[in-house]
């Protein structure tokens, strides 16, 4: 069977609406015509691809923004949320790669998470180092390893111990995700033993695993854990972040591990590459002051995340310190 | 407790929550008649409406849309074989073939009366056990999935008794084309030739769209004429003789709530193979297994029943864990954290009214679902009556357009083709399906639980007869596979008990 | 019509079609690292077995007569369709393909109307008008349904989109 190449005519639909509404007589939901200054962005709406499926981590913090982000703009028009779900999330990477660099498709990228889908897929689609960086979604995800509350391992301590008869068995998702990653290489950082259960199949399906005593201990992070957390059926050992944000644990300072912290989620925004540097400010200003308004912060405070914005220069930065510790890491990764 | 209950209800008396109990219901109802699209669909489309309105009257909406996906199906699958969701799949086994025989009215009013009180059976399990939900899910991990689908996988196989060889070989065909893509266990891609759409694997529903509605379309073409036999058949068809069917066979509604409850509670298998598992259940245990498939109205009754218990109780993974038990659920769990509310123990302490009063919009709405297939069985009945030239063409467009719009992949609509060709080999060569969807669902199921069990034990297989669920459910297994063997025994010590010399 | 044991050729083909297939997956699965391939291959392996014991059915020997009573009675019964030609049954098998093949091509937006009107048209050899009506409101209904409601941008084909 043939590649079919979907991606490609995203560029020209524009092109295509005019003729189905000439075909049809009735109007298209969105015009395209004249080029589009700075002065007029947006004119029309623009839309977000979310690479993954309804009802996902990406996807809420898509939905809790994006209305919010729409007050800001100059002129006033909707952001419409799209979910491209397949192949893991490189469809919806692909499409917003390929699509026009007018400021009128962007998306949230899971960095490195895509780093290494990118790997294990070996897809050529998309370079991930030439998207226009516009944002990011709040401060990235902290990872901190967990043991359920049932678990007789009380402490950080307790559980090197244990590394030190036989591994720990650490319940994962798949090699092409995030969790996989953390488990790896802060198990390798940390000096512990590991054993990954692979194949679980969410967020929450893998830490409930270590709740329920399939798995010894679960490296997660803190929106995930939340709920688990506060029901009092999860216990944090130790945390990755430099400073834990849980007070009374090791953190990444205490136990000497500096590059600990770069183990993070990172919900980035992007656009195709070439956007003009104008759009990019409008639409990264926008965003920043959403993260800032007073609805978004509500919401985060009772999710227990925070949505620190960040300006385009930053987030190359960050998208740079990630790729950098990604090839570092890499064949340990692939090593099974 | 009890007042928590009630003022749930009380909760949805009130005209504007009502108002959009009815309206999620109506979506719910197209949405899932359509296939391709569903719940989930539905709820992600729902969710920029719900942000204005209190989560009570949101939970409501959703709770109406959740209830009235299943009658949706049920009508396109009985009328059309054409699953509207995926397990609805197991409703075309036997309603199609009533439809055919002009007693269209009939099946869809048996799918009607048996999703309403499949609800309502659903719902009050659900409301028994939710206080103690917590425990009884964390029972059940890896060994007990990989048994359950096992489990699952033999009780369905020999309910193809007269054609068993037949449907072990489609079986095992199913479980091939399931380890078709990423292999999430171990990395690396299986199977997939390197097309990028197959990372993913072949794609559930495009797959069942094929199965049934592409492949009964192809069937029509052959065959010319309508999809009902006789219009005489089809003029005297009539709700209440569904009704009266679902009444007469209260066991077998009992039997699939049942199932459908307990399943669902586990986020284990799906509503797919519930359906197929009620299905299999109530054949093997009727006195004629060989009138199923050929239009026996238990085998509408059985699964629709399964399917709307499951769904209720879909529920307790979602809201105690967070654990979504399916798409629709993941939509829906998102929709709950939009709103401020965390699944998990605290939710049942701080949202109790919210959640009883969704489980009571479900309810609701799947009642009332029922009411509305009922009411109009009449005009949907005629549907059967169009000629082939006309309906297929109109099938396969609904057909193939839902199909891409799951995900917006051209590719869907290849697979559902093919698959269309493969269904209509296997209707004219006589191997039957259900057997392929069965496997195709719990394919990766059975590898990634065994895989994960074997890691948890520590490479041994000590782990399933250290863990009391477990020792059961192989118990069951054992029991299920010696049941043949126990029948044909006790067949022949009753020919023997026939006195020598008697005429025979 | 030859035979082979007592049943006509043809009989086999469906089985040794499915076997082919099994073939081609177990050669694939081979290639892979053994934790990777152990489910597939094993299921690949069940499946000759038993489609040996299938093929082992149709034929009309003593064996394959206990193999049908134990696994398979109703094998004797009927098979669908099997009173229509053939060039019917392939001809109802095209027309589906021949639609995903347009709908590829140029898209629903196209391939819905064209195909509506040939299938009304040709098959059904209905008066002209009433197909151009029916489809135009099949391709409204749709339009309506995904491309408005959903906002779903409908697949523009692969023709167009070269353009």
């Amino acid at each position: 069977m043939q590649r079919l190449d979907v991606e490609r005519e995203m560029t020209k639909w524009t092109r295509r609406e005019v003729m189905v509404s000439a075909a049809v007589a009735a109007p298209a939901v969105f015009t395209s015509r004249g080029a589009h200054s700075a002065a007029a962005f947006p004119a029309k709406n623009i839309q977000f691809v979310i690479p993954y499926a309804p009802g996902g981590g990406f996807d809420i913090y898509v939905r809790v923004v994006t209305p919010v982000m729409e007050k800001y703009l100059p002129n006033k028009v909707s952001i419409v949320p799209l979910n491209v779900a397949s192949g893991a999330g490189s469809r919806g990477v692909t499409q917003l790669y390929r699509s026009r660099p007018d400021g009128y498709t962007i998306g949230i990228l899971n960095i490195p998470g895509m780093f290494i889908l990118q790997q294990q897929q070996g897809s050529t689609a998309y370079d991930l180092n030439r998207f226009t960086w516009i944002g990011a979604m709040g401060e990235a995800e902290r990872y901190f390893i967990n043991v359920g509350a049932m678990s007789p391992i009380k402490t950080f301590a307790e559980l090197k111990a244990l590394s030190a008869k036989r591994p720990i068995k650490f319940s994962v998702t798949g090699p092409e995700g995030t969790a996989y990653m953390a488990t790896k290489i802060g198990a390798q950082l940390l000096g512990l033993k590991a054993q990954l259960i692979t194949g679980y199949k969410g967020s929450a399906d893998y830490v409930i695993a270590a709740v329920r005593g399939d798995s010894d201990a679960v490296v997660a992070a803190v929106p995930t854990t939340l709920r688990f957390r506060r029901g009092g059926q999860l216990r944090p050992l130790i945390s990755f972040e430099p400073h834990s944000s849980i007070p009374g644990l090791p953190d990444a300072a205490s136990v000497g591990q500096p590059e600990l912290e770069n183990i993070a989620v990172e919900r980035l925004v992007a656009a195709p590459p070439g956007v003009p540097a104008d759009i990019v400010n409008i639409l990264s200003t926008a965003l920043g002051k959403a993260l800032v308004d007073p609805v978004v912060v509500k919401w985060a405070k009772e999710n227990d995340v925070v949505m620190k914005p960040k300006t385009p220069q930053e987030t190359v930065a960050i998208v740079t310190t990630q790729k950098a510790f990604f090839e570092k890491w890499k064949t340990a990764l692939s090593a099974s | 407790m009890l007042e928590m209950w009630l003022s749930g209800f009380q909760g949805l008396l009130h005209v504007d929550v009502f108002l959009f109990v009815i309206l999620g219901m109506a979506i719910g109802l197209i949405f899932g008649a359509i296939p391709g699209l569903g719940g989930s669909t539905a709820i992600a489309l729902l969710m920029p409406l719900t942000y204005s309105l209190e989560p009570f009257t949101a939970l409501a909406l959703a709770g109406g849309v959740m209830g009235s996906v299943p009658m949706g199906g049920s009508i396109t699958s009985i009328l059309l074989n054409t699953p509207g969701t995926a397990p609805n799949a197991a409703t075309c086994l036997d309603g199609h073939p009533l439809a055919q025989q002009g007693k269209a009215g009939l099946a869809i009013g048996a799918a009607g009366s048996a999703n309403a009180i499949g609800a309502i059976i659903g719902t009050i399990s659900v409301l028994a056990v939710l206080p103690i939900a917590n425990d009884v899910v964390l029972l059940f991990g890896p060994p007990e999935f990989f048994l359950m689908s096992v489990f699952a996988l033999i009780v369905v196989a020999t309910a193809t008794r007269g054609k068993m060889l037949r449907g072990l070989v489609t079986g095992a065909f199913g479980l091939m084309i399931a380890y078709i893509g990423y292999n999430d266990i171990a990395g690396g891609e299986r199977f997939t030739y390197n097309i990028e759409y197959l990372w993913d694997g072949i794609h559930l529903v495009p797959a069942l769209i094929g199965l049934f509605a592409v492949a009964q379309m192809i069937h029509l073409m052959v065959k010319g004429g309508s999809v009902a036999g006789s219009a005489s058949a089809v003029k005297i068809t009539k709700m209440t003789a569904g009704l009266f069917e679902t009444f007469k066979h209260l066991g077998t509604v009992l039997r699939g709530s049942l199932i459908g409850t307990t399943v669902g509670a586990i986020p284990g298998l799906g509503g797919t193979v519930v359906a197929f598992l009620s299905y299999s259940v109530t054949a093997q245990a009727s006195k004629n297994p060989e009138s199923f498939g050929k239009g026996n109205v238990q085998g509408v009754i059985a699964p629709e029943a399964a399917i709307c218990a499951h769904d209720c109780s879909a529920l307790i993974p979602t809201l105690t864990f967070g654990i979504p038990a399916g798409a629709e659920m993941a939509v829906f769990l998102g929709l709950l954290i939009i709103h401020g509310m965390q699944p998990g123990p605290l939710m049942l302490r701080d949202h109790q009214v919210e959640i009883y009063g969704l489980i009571w919009a479900l309810t609701a709405s799947c009642v009332f679902a029922s009411f509305v297939g009922l009411a109009f069985v009449r005009v949907l009945a005629k549907i059967t009556l169009i000629d082939s030239s006309i309906l297929v063409p109109l099938v396969l467009s609904t057909a193939f357009a839902g199909s891409y719009a799951i995900d917006m992949s051209i590719e869907n609509v290849v697979v559902t083709g093919v698959f269309g060709v493969l269904g209509y080999l296997m209707m004219r060569y006589d191997y039957p399906r259900l057997m392929i969807v069965v496997a195709l669902v719990l394919g990766g199921n059975i590898e990634r639980n065994l895989h994960q069990s074997m890691l948890m034990g520590e490479g041994g297989w000590s782990i399933f007869f250290s863990r009391s669920i477990s020792i059961f459910l192989m118990l069951s297994i054992v029991a299920v596979l010696a049941l043949p063997l126990f029948r044909a025994l006790f067949r022949q010590l009753k020919l023997r008990a026939v006195p020598v010399g008697s005429d025979s | 019509m030859k035979r082979l044991f007592g049943t006509p050729l043809t009989d086999y083909l469906p089985a040794l079609g499915l076997l082919v297939l099994t073939i081609i997956y177990l050669v694939t699965g081979y290639q892979y690292a053994p934790q990777a391939r152990v489910f597939p291959v094993t299921v690949a392996w069940i499946a000759i077995v038993l489609i040996g014991l299938d093929v082992l059915s149709r034929t009309k020997t003593a064996a394959g007569a206990v193999v049908t009573r134990w696994l398979n009675p109703s094998a004797a019964s009927h098979k669908a369709d099997e009173q229509f030609p053939l060039r019917k049954q392939l001809i109802a098998v095209l027309w589906p393909l021949c639609f995903v093949a347009l709908i590829v091509l140029i898209g629903f937006l196209y391939a819905v109307p064209i195909y509506v009107m040939a299938s009304m048209y040709f098959r059904g050899r209905l008066n002209l008008l009433l197909c151009a009506v029916v489809s135009a409101a099949a391709t409204l209904s749709i339009w309506l349904l995904f491309a408005q409601l959903l906002e779903l941008e409908l697949y523009p084909g692969v023709l167009f989109s070269e353009l």
